[in-house]
């Protein structure tokens, strides 16, 4: 997954400020893993899921998000098995 | 007639109170007061009043619309914008989101370049209705 572009037209002190942000993001997607690997049942599952969903976009991490929102919809525990591991690859990518 | 500048977000994410802080106030110049939860806002809301609160729809404790009713019945927010926050948009939550009481919804993620203009198109559209 490439970095995401910095949203155009910004001056260089809001381009700074959005790429400090971008990294605390990046740098808190091990905690969301954790949190996601440690959910209880699926209702704990779903809200991590969700709230990954809901704040990757807005930092451009667009698939990270798509992911995220693919293993909220899994119907099944091999549809939700393999979402899971293809969000774990990409977080590892993210943040290792 | 006032300036439209006091925007409430209540959001118990940190990495979207985050990209909220710098998009409504370091690009849309808001001054914006950040609570993580329901509570938290009912408490700060009338020494704040906020012009427009952005609401998050799933939240521990008190959701977003537990959150609304709360603040429909305060004399300081009865009228206020009210607009949701959620990564839901399926056309049923929204319309039920909207029985509310709320004037709009915005899906997250959200565009955090376009947002500050946004919710300025809410808070105008909120006003019109309250004039």
């Amino acid at each position: 997954m490439a970095v995401p572009a910095i949203p155009e037209g910004l001056d260089p002190a809001l381009a700074a400020r959005f790429e400090a942000i971008r990294k605390q993001f990046v740098a808190g997607l091990a905690a969301r893993q954790r949190d996601i690997d440690a959910a209880p049942d699926r209702e704990a599952l779903d809200a991590a899921l969700h709230r990954l969903a809901g704040a990757a976009g807005g930092y451009g991490y667009g698939e990270l998000g798509q992911l995220a929102r693919q293993a909220l919809q899994a119907g099944d525990a091999s549809a939700l098995a393999a979402s899971l591991a293809h969000l774990r690859q990409t977080i590892d990518r993210l943040a290792g | 007639m006032e300036a439209f500048k006091r925007v409430m977000c209540v959001e118990d994410d940190p990495d979207i109170q985050m990209i909220l802080e710098f998009s409504l106030h370091r690009l849309g110049g808001y001054e914006l007061c950040l609570c993580s939860s329901g509570q938290e806002a009912l408490d700060k809301v009338a020494e704040f009043r906020p012009q427009l609160v952005l609401l998050d729809v799933m939240m521990p404790e008190m959701s977003g619309p537990q959150t609304l009713v709360r603040f429909r019945a305060m004399n300081v927010m009865r009228t206020v914008p009210v607009v949701f926050l959620t990564a839901k948009a399926m056309r049923d939550e929204v319309e039920a989101l909207l029985e509310h009481g709320a004037t709009g919804i915005i899906v997250k993620p959200f565009d955090p370049v376009a947002l500050p203009q946004d919710i300025r198109i809410y808070w105008q559209h909120g006003r019109a209705s309250h004039s």
